[in-house]
């Protein structure tokens, strides 16, 4: 994998805030990342945890109440945070793609597939019809669909969920984008479906350069896909590091307690442990860190937010007592705390 | 039982009871509706306008109802003449002599008595046909909603006047009996709307899997259809049911306008009008014109608080 | 408390459990069809020829589940699985077939046995938004049917519920709460709770877990656990997600389209799949410790279950399919001792 110096993204300190009528919602809250050509990188939260967000704040998409109120998001050393529109709508056809996991929000219900795809291309770029359409349908057949010149005549809603989602992602790359930004693809879709498509954007990272964050709530998925991978919590990055460093040897708490509560095979039967509790409201945050209440290794620093610390080469963590490698089950089991 | 006591202490530190964002539908309704100003002086009106209906008697300088007090010395008094028992006619009188003041109070009471009571009876019998027809479908919703299509496709209007036409009474027939054929009339128009709503929101409901829950609980029939599904199909007959009542209200002035609707005994806002169009030319310009704005706020107030209601109640427009 | 005697001591010794099915499935069949509109009807005057479209959500399924078991439904979207699951609650009545819950058939009951039977099935659903019902509070929700059912009188309801909130790690000062005002992972404990009210001796869970995040997912799948050891409960466990069913379930049942095509113990199922779509399935499985791994997809798509492929359903996507795949369709057989797999492969060698 080609590894340039110039990274395609650069997202440093990124804050959207919405100010919504209950107070303001600071749903991403100082995030830095970086992804460089070819590279994929894993952004993993659950609900709540302004992976989204991050994700639409990088797209301009984020609407009224939300705002980008801090940070910078680097496009190729351009700043784009608070880009005026038409210089987003330009870089949004042309450089930067989203894929949202409803298909249907790249999809227009009423026109036919080609219909759209010579559409997206002729907005960007000054083609005939006939090498747009020769375009859309290369891009059908790179992501996988047969009889692509048939289906290019078909309506959205004759496509079934996973061919759907694969038409709006050959629509993402039909003007070869430098990034794309996949906001769970595949959660919809079935596990032999989701595979497939995987298999279609791991040959496409590959192949093109392209480079690409991958939202998702499973951690699984980014296994198998990632090379780096940011663990969200509450608008934040707790923990950054590359997948095998982060998977094998996690240092957040609350890294180690998603890791250790999916089920795995050496478990089974047995209780998983668990994180209790639920994610705290973003309007209603506990002082400090905002893990504390639901952190088995809670002490007297966890009033005071944690700064981004490398108790490991090459790993930012945000924690005052961040898991040391090789400590086994370091999360308790449900039954200690009283 | 450990497990069980950690648990419940964990959802106790996470889930904080008095939590701020925590509120109730009602308020949160209340709160969304407020932001409207418009129709917060819709709402205004409208609890106005019920409240000179309700307390009408009492505060209508006189009772036009009252033969001996009316005197056909006073008719046709302009604005702020004296009456002949020394009470000021502020909106003038009409032709028979009654002031126009108390007359506009008792037929705002007549017209909203008969849009209200005709709106109430209209979503009883078109919820209970609707929800018949979602719930058990096939044959039984084919037939009540064919029904349903045939009442729809003919002009409101038309159906009344129909309706009113078949059943003139005689000239000496009583004059609650000319109400309630008004409201009868304006029943059969409007259960058709309620029952294509219910019967909409009620499909949709009917397949959540709260329903089917309660299936699997051997709840009855009725118990699943009055007691989880209808509650939740209430949001858009509420929305319904104000505009119709608006409607109701419009068409019974325009009935009673065309001299089908009340008799002269019981004047409503729309015979009032009638009443005042044939000095409308002579330069009698109130008798008509007030009673007409007095129409005109009541209707435009309902439909005010019907378009904020249809905005807060759409769980598709939450923000 | 009176509910919680009656748990401790199960209808049957434990013993004899494994032997005795709880509930047995012969042949059960569900169809839905719908029929044509009135355009199409007159299409057909004129000789369109339209026919009802019929679909075979479950397709002639036998399947045996014996008390206190836990049995994994895997499948994906349109295989049945959900419809076969309300079958089995009673949600849908079976098209075809019988449903016998501790060997006797629900449609040989009076009514008064129908709705003991009824109550002791109970079923978990997916959705925690839209399985309770918004306008009612926790109270109700959980409390209704116990009451309706003379599980418990008036006055003794509210102290039931609480009983039913702490049995599911709820808070039962809650009870005056409404839906809107928990979690997902809450919500599910709550439509858990509902269900328990009743003193079932079978769940269904279907996608229970589906909704949740993941954190959360493991706080529901060892409240099942518990529950299950407490209250000696039956599990139909249905899941797209092999992970939850491999670490909950003693047996697994895999569907495709409608047919039932391999089941055996969860072991034997994970180590050594024998039908080549349960092969096809565990390998797209993302798993935590396989990285940056190569893709290698199964090839087409889920076919439509209004018209499935003649003979084996899963032949078009299949590696190895052969003429007799198109053509026959595989039976249901014992290839060892508790396995069984419908595929012609089995006959070959």
């Amino acid at each position: 994998m080609a590894k340039s110096d110039v990274p395609t993204l650069e997202v440093r300190n990124l804050q959207t805030h919405f100010f919504t009528r209950a107070g303001e919602v600071k749903a991403v809250n100082d995030v830095s990342f970086t992804v460089r050509p070819g590279e994929v990188l894993g952004l993993v939260g659950e609900s709540g945890s302004g992976k989204t967000v991050t994700g639409f704040s990088i797209m301009g998409l984020v609407d009224e109440p939300g705002r980008i109120v801090g940070g910078e998001i680097l496009y190729k050393g351009e700043n784009i945070a608070n880009a005026p529109d038409e210089r987003m709508r330009r870089l949004r056809g042309n450089n930067i793609a989203m894929i949202f996991q409803d298909p249907m929000m790249t999809l227009n219900p009423v026109l036919r597939v080609d219909t759209q795809m010579i559409e997206a291309i002729q907005a960007h770029e000054n083609v005939s019809r006939d090498e747009a359409w020769e375009r859309s349908r290369a891009a059908l057949e790179q992501v996988g669909i047969p009889a692509a010149e048939e289906r290019l005549k078909s309506y959205p809603h004759q496509f079934s969920g996973g061919m759907r989602q694969r038409v709006a992602i050959a629509i993402a790359l039909l003007n070869k984008p430098d990034l794309i930004v996949a906001d769970e693809p595949t959660t919809a879709l079935d596990v032999t479906i989701q595979g497939q498509i995987l298999y279609e954007v791991q040959k496409l990272c590959e192949e093109t350069g392209t480079a690409m964050i991958w939202i998702t709530h499973d951690l699984s998925v980014v296994a198998g896909l990632a090379d780096e991978i940011c663990v969200m919590y509450a608008g934040k990055v707790v923990e950054h590091g590359t997948v095998d460093d982060v998977l094998d040897n996690p240092t957040h708490p609350y890294t180690h307690g998603l890791i250790s509560s999916v089920p795995s095979r050496n478990k089974r039967g047995q209780p998983l442990s668990q994180i209790p509790g639920m994610t705290p409201s973003l309007l209603n945050l506990p002082k400090g860190c905002p893990f504390k209440t639901r952190c088995p290794r809670v002490g007297p620093d966890c009033d005071i937010e944690p700064e981004i610390t490398h108790p490991v080469p090459a790993r930012d963590v945000r924690c005052h007592y961040p898991v040391a490698a090789g400590e086994a089950a370091a999360v308790p089991t449900p039954e200690v705390t009283a | 039982m450990t497990a069980i006591q950690e648990e419940t202490a964990v959802e106790k530190t996470v889930a904080d009871p008095k939590d701020a964002a925590v509120e109730s539908p009602f308020k949160r309704i209340l709160s969304d509706y407020m932001e409207s100003p418009v129709a917060v002086i819709g709402a205004i009106g409208v609890i106005l306008v019920i409240f000179i209906a309700v307390i009408g008697p009492f505060i209508a300088p006189t009772d036009p109802y009252d033969l001996s007090s009316v005197s056909f010395m006073d008719n046709l008094l302009a604005p702020g003449e004296t009456m002949a028992n020394g009470t000021v006619a502020w909106l003038g009188t009409d032709g028979a002599g009654r002031d126009l003041v108390s007359a506009m109070i008792y037929g705002l009471r007549i017209s909203l008595g008969v849009g209200v009571g005709s709106g109430i009876i209209a979503l009883i019998i078109g919820c209970t046909l609707g929800m018949i027809a979602a719930y058990f479908g096939g044959r039984t919703d084919m037939i009540i909603m064919r029904v349903v299509d045939m009442q729809l496709s003919f002009p409101a209007i038309l159906v009344a006047l129909i309706l009113l036409a078949v059943v003139k009474g005689g000239p000496n027939e009583p004059g609650y009996f000319a109400v309630f054929k008004i409201i009868a009339a304006l029943v059969v128009v409007q259960w058709a709307y309620y029952a294509r709503t219910i019967r909409g929101s009620a499909l949709v409901e009917r397949r959540k899997e709260y329903v089917e829950a309660a299936n699997c609980l051997a709840l009855g029939n009725s118990r699943v259809v009055f007691r989880h599904l209808l509650p939740n199909c209430i949001a858009p007959i509420i929305v319904v049911g104000t505009m119709q009542t608006a409607h109701a209200i419009s068409l019974e002035a325009t009935l009673s306008f065309l001299g089908l609707g009340l008799p002269q005994t019981e004047p409503s806002l729309g015979k009032l009008i009638s009443n005042g169009f044939d000095y409308v030319m002579s330069g009698k310009y109130w008798i008509t014109v007030f009673p007409g704005l007095a129409l005109l706020f009541m209707i435009v107030s309902i439909n005010l608080v019907g378009d904020r209601l249809r905005d807060v109640l759409n769980p598709r427009l939450q923000k | 408390m009176s509910a919680a005697t009656e748990h401790q001591a199960p209808t049957t010794a434990p013993t004899a459990a494994a032997e005795k099915p709880i509930l047995e499935l012969r042949h059960v069949s569900k169809r839905f069809v719908k029929p044509l509109d009135a355009a199409a009807k007159i299409a057909n005057l004129f000789g369109a020829g339209l026919r009802d479209e019929i679909v075979h959500a479950v397709d002639d399924v036998s399947l045996t589940i014996a008390d206190g078991e836990v049995v994994g439904l895997v499948g994906e979207s349109g295989c049945g699985k959900s419809t076969l699951g309300r079958v089995v609650a009673g949600v849908h009545p079976a098209t075809k077939g019988e449903v016998l819950f501790r060997g006797r058939e629900l449609s040989t009951q009076s009514s008064a046995e129908a709705r003991d039977t009824a109550l002791k099935v109970q079923m978990i659903f997916q959705d925690p938004m839209s399985s309770l019902n918004p306008r009612l509070r926790v109270q109700d929700i959980v409390g209704e049917a116990p009451k309706v059912h003379g599980l418990v009188d008036a006055k003794g309801s509210e102290e039931y519920v609480a009983e039913m909130l702490i049995r599911v790690g709820l808070d039962p000062t809650y009870a005056r709460r409404y839906p809107h005002q928990f979690s997902g992972g809450q919500r599910q404990r709550i439509g858990i709770a509902r269900a328990l009210a009743v003193n079932p001796d079978f769940l269904v869970c279907d996608e229970s877990v589906a909704a949740l995040d993941v954190s959360i997912q493991a706080q529901v799948l060892n409240l099942f656990m518990r529950l299950r050891e407490e209250f000696h409960l039956t599990y139909l466990f249905i899941s797209h997600d092999l992970g939850v069913v491999e670490h909950l379930s003693d047996r697994v049942v895999i569907m495709y389209l409608g047919r039932v095509v391999e089941t055996a113990k969860t072991e034997d199922i994970f180590e050594s799949a024998n039908h080549p779509y349960t092969q096809a399935l565990l390998a797209e499985v993302p798993r935590l410790d396989t990285r940056k791994r190569k893709f290698v997809p199964v090839k087409g798509e889920i076919p439509s279950p209004l018209n499935p492929p003649p003979g084996c359903h899963f032949h078009p996507r299949c590696p190895h399919a052969h003429e007799r795949c198109r053509m026959e369709q595989p039976l249901l057989k014992e290839i060892a001792p508790g396995r069984f797999s419908a595929c012609h492969l089995n006959d070959g060698a």
